[in-house]
């Protein structure tokens, strides 16, 4: 299998919908959690889990490019939305800024990935791709801050 | 469009639909429980406090975002900037000034350094049982790497005392909280 086959979109939904729903049962057990936000590190986090889960299962699947981006969109801001997390103004703030975090941090992941895939390590290379992409997305965010 | 796609926008719509019917059930629990657990921290905040109800904020604070009042004091609900995000706490105010409880009750700070103040009994323990201006080096040693995190703590407290105590504010008496 390869080409744009929008997998990545779909564990993202999965883990960011898992994440959410337990969010939700744990308020609901015990009401003075503190939870953490989602904020850049936390949306680069979930993006490069779910393009390196891509990577295991098809290794050949490309950048999902701008579509990727618009269905990280949707993800990113009707989750919250359905969860009780974020109000709908709030969630489409959380939208853009996913879809954003999950087109870059896919464009470098694919990119570097393509460029150092030695064959017989590359899963560990590409993994080793996510966890530095990781730490220059908390960097990033720490400059915002 | 794609069937990729259409998958993946089917996926985005089935999750969205599995959390709203999740939040629709989970919701009505949650707030019982957050209610009941507000009750019991609010007796541990301000002992023999009775019962509490939330009042109006007359001019207060910019801190101060909800107050509870009861015939021997408040909780005061304060907000203030952290390093990360906004610090909102619980804070238990006697009438008389004396601030009885504080309690972090949501905060964002980086893990390992401001964060620590959700456990750091030390720091804590040296903002309750008093009464008057708290000063972040002088009569409070602030957590070490958090001084952000230290000085919109100690800020908000200050706020909750004075608006129990009824200092006036116009006068710029709250206005300490922003030279700690």
């Amino acid at each position: 299998m390869n080409g744009k086959t929008n997998l990545a979109n779909r564990i993202l939904v999965i883990l960011l919908g898992a994440l959410l729903l337990s969010g939700s049962i744990l308020r609901a057990i015990y009401p003075a959690a503190i939870l953490p936000r989602l904020d850049i590190p936390a949306m680069a986090l979930l993006s490069l889990i779910s393009l390196l889960a891509e990577y295991f299962i098809d290794p050949d699947a490309a950048c999902s490019g701008f579509g990727g981006a618009v269905l990280t969109f949707f993800s990113f801001a009707l989750l919250p939305w359905a969860s009780g997390m974020a109000r709908f103004v709030d969630a489409l703030q959380y939208g853009w800024i996913g879809g954003i975090v999950f087109a870059v941090t896919g464009f470098l992941f694919v990119s570097l990935k393509e460029r150092i895939s030695i064959l017989r390590y590359r899963r560990l290379a590409a993994s080793m791709n996510a966890v530095l992409l990781f730490l220059a997305a908390q960097g990033f965010s720490g400059i915002l801050i | 469009m794609n069937q990729d796609r259409m998958r993946a926008l089917l996926s985005i719509g089935i999750a969205a639909l599995v959390l709203l019917g999740m939040t629709g059930i989970l919701r009505p629990i949650q707030l019982r429980r957050e209610n009941r657990e507000m009750e019991k921290q609010f007796q541990l905040l301000l002992p023999e406090g009775g019962s509490f109800e939330e009042e109006e904020i007359r001019d207060g604070d910019e801190y101060i975002s909800r107050v509870f009042r009861s015939e021997n004091g408040c909780i005061i609900e304060t907000c203030a900037d952290g390093y990360a995000a906004p610090i909102t706490m619980w804070v238990g105010v006697r009438k008389d000034g004396n601030v009885t409880g504080v309690q972090l009750r949501d905060m964002h700070e980086t893990f390992g350094l401001g964060f620590r103040a959700v456990r750091d009994a030390e720091f804590l323990a040296q903002l309750v049982n008093h009464r008057g201006e708290l000063k972040l080096g002088e009569n409070v040693d602030g957590i070490s790497g958090a001084t952000v995190t230290s000085k919109a703590i100690v800020r908000s407290v200050n706020a909750a005392a004075a608006y129990v105590s009824g200092v006036d504010v116009d006068s710029g008496a709250t206005q300490w909280g922003n030279e700690t």
